[in-house]
C-alpha cells in the first residue's frame, strides 16, 4: 500500500527540505533550481563583450559609461534538477528485519517526495541483475501516489545483483548529468566499482546509500549454523566463535570501506544506513547532517 | 600385534562401517539450523582470512571430522584388546599366592611387611592381560581361595586390599599346591608367590613360576612355643611350658612374664644367644577365674641395638581348661584301678557291683558285663558278655603289640610299646569300633563309639599283664577318662570348631562380635588375630574360650631363607612393558574427545 511507505504527517515535514545537489545542471525545465546554463532568470552571473544579434536589453549601460565598452549581463537560468532514484531490488534486499528493501523505498520515496515538491522532475529506476525496463518520470506534488504505488510495486527478484550491468544500461539510457541516489547493500564489489566510475564519467552526481540489516552488521548467532545465500542458494557452514566474529567485522569493515573510499576519491557522497535506525530521525537528521538534504 | 578381543577381520567391518556412518553424518550435517542472509560472498572472505593461507588451512576444514574419525578408530582398536609382539601373549592363567603369615607383619623401614606385598601382588596384577584369568590364594594356616580363577581382575584386587595378616604360619607348601590344583587345566599358567622368603613355597609342574621375595631380616624375639598343663595329682594347679627364641644375630635381654586372667603370676630375665630356643616352665599356676593364661616378653634389648620388628609373636595365650570334679563308678573288683582311680583327687569314685543306669558318671567296669551298654559312657577292662556290641572268641596267649595310634589321645604320653601281657581275650570289633592298640590277632586297646554309646576297652586282664607296675598305667587311665569325660564337648582334631546346633556369637580379641552360624552341628571359629575368643550363646551364655598365638619358631625368624641381611631380590618379575595397551588407547581417545569438546564448546576454534 502506497501508504505504507510515507504518511501524511511525514509528507507535510518533508516539504520544506530539499535535495542538494553539488553541481549545477543543465536542467530541461523551469524550477527552483539553478542551472550552469545563462539564460533568462532573474540572478546576475557575469558579463561578455557584445556582440552583433545580442539582445540590447541587456546591455549595462552604467558600465559603458563608466568604461566606454558595451558589455551584456548574464545571468542564471533557473532550471529543475534531474534526480535518478535507483533502487537495488535484487534478493539480497529481500533480508532483513526490517526488510531492506522496503527500508530502501521509504527512503526513496522520501528522497523523491522532496525533490516533486522543488519541482525537480525524479525518474525511478530499479535493478537486479540488470535495469528492470520498468522506469518512470515523476514531477510535481501531484505525482506522489503514482510514484508511492510504482515503489510499492517493486518486489526482490534475480538471482544476483549485477550493479555493472545495470549502470552500462544506466548511462547509455540517460544523458545530461543528474543527481543519481542509489540504494542498495553493494555487497556486488566489482559491480558497484564499475557503476560509480561510470556515472563519475557521464557527470552524474551519486549518493550512495549503503543499506544493511543490523545482523549484517553485527551477527548474533552462535554456534554452528548453515548460511543460505539468498540469491545463489550457495549454503555455508559456519560454527561462530568470537574469533570468527572479530573476522567478519574486520572483513565487513573492509569491504565497504573500499566502498566509501571509492565515493570519498570520486567526490560522490556515501552514507551508511541500517534498517534499525529510526526513520525520522534518518531523514531529518543524518541526511541533513550528510548534506543531503537541506 | 596380536588382538584377544575382536579378531582382526572384525575390527576391520566395525571400523570401515563407523568410518562411512561418520562421513555421511559428517557431511549430512543434516541437524544444522539454517539462516538466509543477503549473500555468502562475505562469509567466504572471512572463512578465507579465518583459516588463514597456511598448508593446514585446508585440512582445517575437516579437522574435526578427522579427530572424530581418530577416536572411533581408537575405541574399535581397544575393543580388539590387541597386544604387541613384545609383550606376554594374553589368555593366561594367573594364581597369585599372598603369604599372610605372622612374620608379613614385621615391621619394615616404614610400613609392614604384608603392606608392600600387598603392592607387589597389586602391581604383577596389574600387568596381567584383559584376557588373562586371574585368581588368588591367601596362605597362613588352611589356605584360602579369596578370589576363584576367572577374568574379574578387580574381584582379585578387591581380595588383595581386605586380606590382612594372619598369626598362623605360612604354609606356604599347601597354598602352592592348592593354586597348582586352580591352574590344573590351564595351559599357559602362571604361579606367583609373593611372600618373605621365610619358607619353602614348594613347586608346581607345569606352569611357569614367579616368586616376589619382600623385607629383609630385622632384629626380633619371639615366644615359639606355649602350652599349659597337668601335673596328675594335683587338680587345682596347672604347669605352663614356655619357648622362647632369639631370631637376630645378637644376643638378646628380654624379660617374661606370665598373667593368668590379667594377674602377674610369674616372670623371668632370659638371656638369650642367637638362634638358641630357651625354655621355661612354670609349675603351680592356681586355676581360679577364667584360666586365660598370657606369656609376654618385655624390655626387649639386643646387644649391638635393633628394635624387634615382630611384635605379635611377643607374646602368646593359652587358656587352662576347668577340671571339675569326675563321678566314676567302679564296677566289678580290680585293685590296681581302684588304687590307680583313688588316686586322682579329681576323680569321686562309687564302687558298684553293678552298671548303674546314671549317664553322670564314668562307668569302669572290670570283667563281665552284665546286659547292654546303655547310653553312658563306659571304660571297660577285659570285658565279656553276650550282650556287648563286640565279639569274643576265647583267650589268646603270647601276644605282642604290633601296632598302635600314637597320636590319640588316649595314648599321649604312653609308651606301651614293651609292656608284657600274657594273654588277651580275642575280640572282634563291630564297625564303629576302632582298635589304638593292637597285636597280629586282636584289638588290645579300643574305643567304640555308636550314638550315646562311648567305651575304651582293653582287651586283657591286668592281672595278666605288666601295665599297672608301669609308670604309664595311671596316665593311661586318667588320658582314657579324659578322651570319655570330653565327649561331645570339642572337636580334638580342630580346635577352632565349636559343636553347637544353633549360631554363636563370638568377640575377638580386638572386641568386634561376629555372628556364627553352625554347619553340621560345628560352628569354625575363624581365628586369625592373636589373642582370646569369647564364645557365647545367642542369649549370652559363655561356652568356651578359644585362643590364638603365632608361637611359631617360622614366624619369628623372619629373614628369608637364603638371603642375609638386604632387600631379597624376586626370582622373576612381571614385564614393565606388559600394560594393557587397550587402556592407553581408551585413554588417548578420552582425551581427545576431551580437546574436542573443548574446541568445540568452548569455541576455541571454527
Amino acid at each position: 500500500m502506497p501508504e505504507s511507505l510515507l504518511d501524511k504527517d511525514f509528507v507535510a515535514r518533508l516539504e520544506y527540505l530539499y535535495v542538494v545537489t553539488r553541481e549545477l545542471f543543465a536542467g530541461h525545465a523551469a524550477a527552483e533550481r539553478l542551472s550552469k546554463k545563462f539564460g533568462v532568470g532573474v540572478e546576475f552571473a557575469d558579463y561578455r563583450t557584445y556582440t552583433a544579434g545580442d539582445d540590447f536589453r541587456y546591455i549595462d549601460w552604467s558600465a559603458f559609461a563608466r568604461r566606454d565598452e558595451l558589455l551584456i549581463k548574464l545571468f542564471s537560468e533557473a532550471q529543475a534538477a534531474r534526480i535518478y532514484i535507483v533502487v537495488d531490488a535484487s534478493n539480497s534486499m529481500g533480508v532483513g528485519t526490517p526488510e531492506k528493501l522496503l527500508f530502501a523505498k521509504k527512503i526513496a520515496a522520501a528522497l523523491a517526495y522532496v525533490s516533486l515538491a522543488n519541482l525537480d522532475p525524479v525518474t525511478m529506476l530499479v535493478f537486479d541483475q540488470s535495469l528492470r525496463p520498468l522506469s518512470r518520470v515523476f514531477q510535481g506534488r501531484a505525482q506522489l501516489q503514482p510514484m508511492l504505488a510504482f515503489l510499492d510495486d517493486v518486489r526482490p527478484d534475480g538471482t544476483g545483483t549485477g550493479m555493472g550491468t545495470a549502470f552500462r544500461q544506466f548511462v547509455q539510457r540517460f544523458h545530461g548529468g543528474g543527481l543519481v541516489i542509489l540504494l542498495s547493500d553493494f555487497f556486488d564489489r566489482t559491480g558497484y566499482e564499475e557503476a560509480i566510475r561510470l556515472l563519475v564519467y557521464h557527470h552524474f552526481g551519486l549518493v550512495a546509500l549503503q543499506v544493511n540489516d543490523r545482523e549484517e552488521v553485527e551477527p548474533s548467532f552462535n554456534g554452528d549454523l548453515e548460511l543460505v545465500d539468498s540469491e545463489t542458494g550457495e549454503r555455508k557452514v559456519v560454527q561462530m566463535t568470537p574469533k570468527l566474529r572479530q573476522t567478519y567485522a574486520e572483513t565487513f569493515e573492509q569491504h565497504y570501506g573500499e566502498l566509501a573510499r571509492l565515493c570519498k576519491v570520486q567526490q560522490r557522497t556515501h552514507i551508511p544506513v541500517i534498517t534499525d535506525t529510526p526513520f525520522e530521525e534518518m531523514i531529518f537528521e543524518v541526511f541533513r547532517r550528510r548534506g543531503i538534504l537541506k | 600385534m596380536r588382538f584377544y578381543g575382536l579378531s582382526l577381520g572384525t575390527l576391520a567391518i566395525a571400523a570401515l562401517a563407523g568410518v562411512v556412518v561418520l562421513v555421511t553424518l559428517y557431511t549430512v550435517r543434516w541437524r544444522l539450523p539454517q539462516r538466509v542472509v543477503g549473500t555468502t560472498t562475505l562469509w567466504r572472505e572471512v572463512m578465507a582470512r579465518h583459516r588463514g593461507g597456511g598448508r593446514l588451512g585446508a585440512l582445517d576444514h575437516v579437522l574435526s571430522l578427522l579427530g572424530q574419525l581418530l577416536i572411533f578408530l581408537l575405541l574399535v582398536l581397544a575393543l580388539g584388546q590387541p597386544r604387541f609382539s613384545c609383550q606376554s601373549a594374553g589368555g593366561r592363567a594367573v594364581v597369585l599366592v599372598l603369604d599372610r603369615s605372622a612374620s608379613m607383619a614385621t615391621m619394615e623401614r616404614v610400613e609392614p611387611r604384608y603392606d608392600k606385598a600387598k603392592r607387589r601382588a597389586l602391581d604383577r596384577l596389574a600387568t596381567t592381560a584383559a584376557t588373562d584369568r586371574v585368581g588368588l590364594v591367601l596362605a597362613g594356616g588352611d589356605p584360602e581361595i579369596a578370589a576363584p580363577l576367572g577374568s574379574m581382575a578387580s574381584q582379585v584386587r578387591q581380595a588383595i586390599e581386605a586380606s590382612a595378616v594372619t598369626a598362623k604360619t605360612g604354609e606356604l607348601h599347601r597354598a602352592v599346591a592348592l593354586a597348582c590344583d586352580l591352574l590344573h587345566d590351564s595351559k599357559d599358567a602362571s604361579l606367583v608367590v609373593v611372600s618373605d622368603g621365610t619358607e619353602v613355597p614348594g613347586t608346581c609342574a607345569g606352569v611357569a613360576f614367579e616368586q616376589f621375595l619382600v623385607g629383609v631380616a630385622h632384629p626380633n624375639v619371639g615366644i615359639t612355643a606355649f602350652s599349659t598343663g597337668f601335673p596328675p595329682r594335683d587338680a587345682s594347679r596347672a604347669d605352663a611350658f614356655v619357648e622362647v627364641l632369639d631370631a637376630w644375630t645378637t644376643p638378646a635381654h628380654v624379660e617374661l612374664r606370665i598373667d593368668l586372667d590379667g594377674k602377674l603370676v610369674a616372670v623371668s630375665q632370659l638371656e638369650l644367644e642367637p638362634g638358641l630356643p630357651v625354655t621355661r616352665t612354670f609349675p603351680g599356676i592356681p586355676l581360679t577365674g577364667a584360666g586365660r593364661l598370657e606369656a609376654r616378653l618385655t624390655s626387649v634389648t639386643f646387644d649391638g641395638g635393633g628394635k624387634d620388628a615382630l611384635r605379635d609373636d611377643d607374646v602368646a595365650f593359652a587358656v587352662i581348661p576347668l577340671r571339675n570334679k569326675i563321678a566314676i563308678d567302679l564296677v566289678g573288683q580290680s585293685e590296681p584301678l581302684r588304687l590307680v582311680l583313688s588316686a586322682n583327687p579329681r576323680y569321686v569314685v562309687t564302687p558298684r557291683t553293678e552298671m548303674s543306669d546314671s549317664r553322670g558318671a564314668i562307668q569302669v567296669v572290670a570283667g563281665a558285663v552284665r546286659g547292654t551298654l546303655s547310653p553312658g559312657r563306659y571304660l571297660l577292662v577285659n570285658p565279656s558278655g553276650p550282650a556287648l556290641p563286640f565279639t569274643f572268641e576265647g583267650t589268646q596267649k603270647g601276644i605282642a603289640i604290633s601296632d598302635s595310634s600314637d597320636d590319640h589321645p588316649i595314648l599321649r604320653r604312653v609308651i606301651l610299646s614293651d609292656v608284657f601281657i600274657r594273654a588277651a581275650t580275642k575280640t572282634t570289633l563291630p564297625a564303629s569300633g576302632t582298635a589304638i592298640v593292637r597285636s597280629s590277632t586282636t584289638p588290645l586297646l579300643y574305643t567304640y563309639v555308636d550314638g550315646p554309646v562311648r567305651a575304651v576297652g582293653l582287651a586283657f586282664d591286668l592281672l595278666d599283664t605288666d601295665l599297672p607296675l608301669r609308670v604309664g598305667f595311671p596316665v593311661l587311665i586318667y588320658n582314657a577318662v579324659d578322651w570319655l569325660e570330653h565327649a561331645g564337648k570339642t572337636n580334638d582334631a580342630d580346635p577352632a570348631a565349636v559343636r553347637s546346633d544353633a549360631a554363636i556369637d563370638v568377640t575377638t580379641p580386638g572386641g568386634a562380635v561376629r555372628r556364627l552360624q553352625p554347619v553340621e552341628g560345628r560352628v569354625r571359629v575363624p581365628l586369625g588375630e592373636p589373642g582370646f575368643y569369647e564364645v557365647r550363646s545367642l542369649s549370652g551364655q559363655p561356652l568356651t574360650t578359644l585362643s590364638m598365638s603365632v608361637s611359631s619358631a617360622v614366624e619369628t625368624r623372619n629373614a628369608p631363607l637364603a638371603q642375609g641381611p638386604g632387600e631379597a631380590p624376586a626370582v622373576k618379575a612381571g614385564r614393565g612393558l606388559d600394560r594393557e595397551p587397550a587402556t592407553w588407547l581408551l585413554r588417548v581417545a578420552f582425551l581427545l574427545l576431551l580437546v574436542e569438546w573443548l574446541t568445540y564448546h568452548r569455541r576455541i576454534t571454527v
